[in-house]
């Protein structure tokens, strides 16, 4: 089981998504927006995933997948972009910060699970 | 041509001739060099001899002693006077000279001129002693030079010492000898030899050459013909070889060389020739693939099309797109693959929004995108076609390649109109039906008289009420008629019925409390009870024969005669679960039943035979035990103030041990002996299985059974049937019989 990170400003939906990702054995940790996510990132040196939404203040999610990239930890973790709508240029940028996929909102649970346990595989595997 | 091995063979053999003669050459040249000087030389000095004899030496002597004094010596004419006579006599070009030792210097190495045939003498001072002259003024002997060259020319001078009476030597005699004609012909004797020597060496190295090219040059030549002849592409050239020196071991080599070329050569063209065939096939394959591929798309009745991340559809799609969706062929390709495959959409625009933007983030992204993402895409949807309203089906496969990446995104559509209509309508008619079924249960559950009455009284109250709402409007009015209505669906179990009446009851209910009620909405529910109570009329009627209860043909039937109206639909069941119905066997000790008690005694006979048919042998069957033909025992007979009706099969029999888990399982308290286990199959809700049958899908199962014979009065058993299988007893009070006799008769179904 992994432990994985969660920002968004939303604090349902980091219930919801906690709760979904819990169902799966996973520990969770949160962070309540781009600056927070960041700053409970350094504090971890054992986080195997990062889940962050796109539209948050302060700091976007992609402005903190590009910081939180450049911690050496965070080298090789997957990270995951949730959003309601992208566009090629958001891809392109994302992509080049390190970002593995997107994750269109609403988030399917057990897809997500399933999801979540082929990248830890893969992870595995390499 | 300077090239070629022979001509270099040839310059080389003549080359090493011409050095070997021209060696040769200088060696007899410089010989008759030395000759010509010996001889020139010693003429020379032969000359000088003469003179040095024709001076008288003591005179040389006292001139030489007088060098530097005043005037000149009478015998120094004399002395010239001979000088010039053998000068003019040898015909020398240069004056005869005399010298002495610079006497008057101790030690000195200088000489003195003396005596010359120049009438005028000239003087040389600080002319060194020449070996020779020292030669001979010391040693008294002759001698010469070698031959040396000055600006006019070549030279040779011999020396003789001048002597006195007494011996001594008083001089000496220089005479210098012009060579040039002599050393020129030497020379020239020298190039001549040359020039014929080269023409020999030339001449013999070309005919040396030729005998060598014959034994090594020719086989390299022909060996150099043969490796042009191969390079330009003659595999079967090879080298002549003749004797056993280098150049056959080379030539020999050669061939064996030309030999496995050709070898490789030909395996390589073999397998390039198979390579071409191979490379063609697979053509071929790839091709005639490619065509299967293309027909499946013309032919199959399926959207089939691919796009990558720009959203557009590909060049190659099937067929059928363009004619589902009335478009031309070469319209397709480039399209927006979702503005294409949804014209029209009932998809919400958040929907369409959230396919749009899963489809942006999944196709040219990392497969995971897929594996969170793809839930989002649409797999049904309603689309207009013109004016067309279709139903589609949409399967969204993603193409993945080697680095993780969906490359692209396969859309297979089907048109699912027809088979959604089809499924509409089913689950209509099944709604009929099931409602039709509901009806006639519940008619046939009741006595008719009492139904046909209730039918009639509430037309008239509906009437009543359409008048009121049309007229008047008089809630209580209206409401006494609808409640009235509604009580008696109650009272003859009209669930239907009672609902709609309920529901058409309730706006009148408000309307007396004085609440405001929607007139239109109100109608409608009357219009909804009229419609369901004609509905029960017509089944009441139509379907069942209806009536007053004296109408009711059914009414005195006999065991028999209920027992023949299950056949078909028996016949039906055991048939489509695979079994064989052979038939039933009918021992009948009553002729007929009391009217009122017909049609429920003839229910619990359908349920009875169902319940047999069923745990005896169609849910053996398909749990996989092998089951007999269905064969059926009915028996009807009176026993003291009973009557007791058996319903006995010859299938499979009972799992004592299993029932008494299920039980327990339950909860469910029971006599723990046969009988008593077998009682606990009547509780509610109980099932020793897994699947439910289709009668016994209608909710009647051995506990409603039971609850129909109470309800007559009567009670229910299951025991063992002899030799095997079970036997379901009945037992009624006596009284609802009306007469008795005994028939028997076997039932059986037709052949279909």
């Amino acid at each position: 089981m992994a432990k994985i990170l969660i920002v968004d400003d939303s604090e349902m939906f980091r219930i919801e998504l906690r709760a979904a990702l819990e169902g799966g054995g996973h520990t969770i940790i949160e962070g309540k927006d781009g600056v927070d996510g960041l700053h409970v990132a350094k504090q971890h040196n054992d986080v195997d995933i990062v889940i962050t939404d796109f539209n948050m203040p302060e700091m976007n999610g992609l402005q903190m997948v590009t910081m939180i990239k450049e911690l050496p930890v965070y080298k090789s973790a997957p990270i995951f972009i949730l959003t309601t709508e992208t566009s090629p240029e958001l891809k392109q940028h994302a992509n080049k910060a390190g970002v593995m996929a997107w994750i269109i909102k609403p988030f399917v649970a057990d897809k997500l699970l399933m999801g979540i346990e082929k990248v830890l595989k893969m992870k595995k595997a390499s | 041509m300077f090239g070629s091995l022979k001509t270099k063979l040839m310059l080389l053999v003549s080359a090493l001739l011409f050095l070997a003669i021209c060696v040769v050459g200088a060696f007899i040249y410089f010989d008759n060099l030395k000759r010509i000087e010996t001889s020139l030389g010693e003429r020379a000095v032969g000359i000088a001899r003469t003179a040095a004899t024709a001076i008288n030496g003591d005179d040389h002597h006292a001139i030489s002693m007088n060098i530097g004094g005043a005037g000149e010596m009478a015998e120094l004419e004399t002395m010239r006077k001979k000088l010039r006579e053998i000068k003019a006599t040898n015909n020398l070009q240069t004056d005869v000279y005399t010298y002495v030792k610079a006497w008057w210097v101790e030690n000195s190495t200088d000489i003195v001129f003396v005596a010359s045939s120049n009438t005028n003498p000239f003087e040389i001072k600080g002319q060194k002693m020449e070996a020779y002259m020292n030669k001979a003024l010391t040693e008294s002997q002759s001698g010469f030079t070698a031959i040396f060259t000055t600006i006019n020319g070549e030279w040779i001078t011999g020396y003789a010492p001048i002597k006195t009476k007494d011996g001594e030597v008083s001089g000496v005699v220089e005479v210098a000898l012009e060579t040039s004609r002599e050393v020129a012909a030497a020379k020239k004797a020298f190039f001549v030899s040359v020039a014929i020597a080269a023409g020999i060496a030339l001449l013999t190295g070309t005919i040396l050459t030729f005998f060598v090219s014959v034994g090594i040059a020719r086989p390299i030549v022909s060996l150099t013909d043969t490796t042009k002849s191969m390079a330009d592409g003659n595999l079967k050239a090879r080298a002549t070889v003749n004797g056993r020196d280098e150049v056959a071991k080379l030539g020999n080599y050669f061939n064996n060389m030309a030999e496995n070329l050709e070898r490789s050569y030909k395996e390589l063209e073999n397998y390039s020739k198979n390579l071409e065939k191979m490379v063609e096939e697979r053509t071929a394959e790839v091709v005639a693939g490619k065509k299967k591929i293309q027909k499946i798309l013309n032919h199959i009745e399926q959207g089939i099309l691919t796009f990558d991340q720009s959203l557009t559809i590909d060049t190659e799609f099937s067929a059928f797109l363009a004619r589902f969706y009335g478009v031309e062929p070469n319209a397709i390709a480039g399209k927006n693959v979702v503005d294409f495959i949804l014209p029209g959409t009932s998809l919400s625009a958040d929907e369409l929004n959230q396919a749009n933007e899963t489809l942006k983030s999944v196709v040219g992204e990392n497969s995971i995108a897929w594996d969170f993402n793809s839930e989002h895409l649409p797999s049904e949807a309603a689309i207009l076609i013109g004016n067309q309203r279709k139903i589609i089906a949409l399967e969204w496969t993603p193409m993945v390649n080697d680095q993780d990446t969906t490359e692209r995104l396969m859309l297979a559509m089907r048109d699912l109109t027809t088979q959604r209509e089809l499924e509409a309508k089913m689950a209509a008619q099944k709604a009929a039906n099931e409602k039709l079924m509901t009806m006639i249960s519940e008619i046939v559950a009741q006595k008719r008289s009492s139904i046909g009455k209730y039918l009639d009284d509430a037309k008239s109250r509906v009437t009543a009420v359409e008048s009121e709402l049309a007229g008047s409007y008089n809630a209580a009015t209206m409401f006494r008629e609808l409640h009235t209505i509604k009580g008696g669906a109650r009272l003859i179990k009209a669930k239907s019925l009672m609902n709609v009446a309920h529901l058409a009851e309730e706006p009148c209910q408000d309307l007396l409390k004085g609440e405001n009620v929607n007139k239109n909405e109100f109608t409608a529910s009357i219009v909804d009870l009229k419609r369901e109570l004609d509905e029960y009329r017509h089944v009441f009627h139509n379907v069942l024969g209806g009536g007053g209860d004296s109408a009711a043909a059914s009414d005195n039937e006999s065991l028999t005669s209920m027992v023949g109206a299950q056949v078909a639909t028996l016949k039906k069941a055991i048939e489509h679960n695979g079994c064989f119905f052979s038939s039933i066997k009918c021992h009948d000790g009553v002729t007929s039943w009391k009217k009122d008690v017909v049609a429920d005694l003839g229910n619990i006979i359908m349920h009875g035979l169902n319940n047999s048919v069923d745990h005896g042998y169609l849910r053996p069957k398909s749990r996989g035990k092998p089951v007999t033909a269905v064969d059926l025992e009915v028996e009807a007979r009176l026993e003291g103030d009973q009557v007791t009706v058996e319903i006995r099969d010859l299938g499979d029999g009972f799992n004592l041990e299993k029932i008494k888990d299920l039980a327990k399982q339950k909860g469910l308290t029971f006599t723990d002996n046969e009988n008593g286990i077998l009682d606990v199959l009547f509780a509610d809700g109980l099932s020793t299985a897994e699947s439910v049958s289709e009668s016994s899908g209608r909710g009647v199962g051995l506990a409603a059974v039971k609850a129909m014979a109470a309800k007559l009065g009567g009670t229910v058993k299951l025991r063992r049937n002899q030799p095997r299988g079970a036997t379901l007893q009945l037992s009624f009070p006596v009284g609802m019989v009306a007469e008795t006799t005994t028939r028997d008769a076997t039932l059986r179904p037709l052949a279909s």
